[in-house]
């Protein structure tokens, strides 16, 4: 009842607005970093698969490389998988709509399986566990824009992973 | 000019202790007599951005100035990125709060 006098009070006395959130507020809402990071994941995976054996007995300095190496790469696959279901969650979160919903009915399910994805990409050297997670990301992608009215292409991205990503068409 | 200010929450920076429609009414006048503390949530001018408020957790206090973060950390802009805030930024200190 309280909540509904300070309503009525908003029509003479309107309450200043408090920002609890970019604070701006923005509603610019992106899938792209969701899709770096993605691919970036991916250039991990490839980084460290690429990595030589430094032989049986290696000295300490090649021993030390290649784990400062290893150490490197993984924190930057940890960071982006994260990224990518931080991205995504902000959107699906944030975003969609009911009415978005009603189109799109296996939205809920396919958040969740980057969700997975984002965590086993984060678990283990896993290429196809990455490449699905792309790929995930990219159909989330062509949904959002989707939303927006604007017809997406799928094109090589510019990046050395050579793998797909989802533009809008503007 | 009255000691306590009605603020409405837009947003989700500090879910679950705020949600989006709540009323909060702030305090000044603690203010006054003593200093903001840690735990304590405020409503504070925007140090950028002229005209807006800003409601945020005092998390740490170092030297007069005051670290704020949302109790939704993942959404929420805070001292992380515009750093501590100066006392003469804060209006006043939450001490109701009235659910949508």
């Amino acid at each position: 009842m309280l909540h509904k006098l300070f309503q009525l009070l908003d029509k003479i006395f309107p309450a200043k607005i408090a920002y609890a959130h970019c604070d701006i507020p923005c509603g610019i809402y992106d899938p792209h970093l969701a899709q770096l990071a993605a691919h970036t994941v991916i250039r991990m995976v490839d980084l460290i698969n690429e990595l030589k054996s430094p032989g049986e007995n290696p000295a300490f300095e090649q021993r030390k490389e290649i784990m400062h190496k290893i150490n490197r790469y993984t924190a930057v696959k940890e960071e982006h998988a994260e990224l990518c279901k931080h991205e995504i969650r902000i959107i699906w979160g944030d975003y969609f709509k009911p009415e978005h919903l009603e189109k799109h009915p296996g939205l809920h399910e396919l958040v969740f399986k980057i969700m997975k994805l984002g965590s086993k990409a984060r678990q283990e050297i896993n290429l196809q566990a990455a490449e699905e997670l792309l790929e995930a990301v990219n159909k989330f992608s062509e949904i959002f824009w989707k939303t927006k009215g604007k017809d997406t292409v799928r094109m090589k991205a510019p990046y050395p992973t050579e793998r797909e990503m989802v533009y809008p068409k503007v | 000019m009255l000691s306590v200010a009605r603020f409405k929450i837009e947003d989700r920076s500090m879910e679950p202790t705020l949600k989006p429609g709540d009323y909060v009414i702030v305090n000044k006048l603690p203010y006054f007599f003593g200093k903001p503390s840690k735990g304590d949530i405020i409503v504070f001018k925007h140090p950028k951005i002229k005209n807006k408020f800003l409601v945020k957790r005092i998390i740490r206090v170092a030297s007069n100035k005051y670290f704020v973060i949302g109790d939704n950390k993942t959404q929420s802009t805070d001292s992380r990125r515009f750093g501590p805030i100066a006392k003469d930024l804060i209006v006043g200190k939450m001490f109701i709060r009235i659910k949508k």
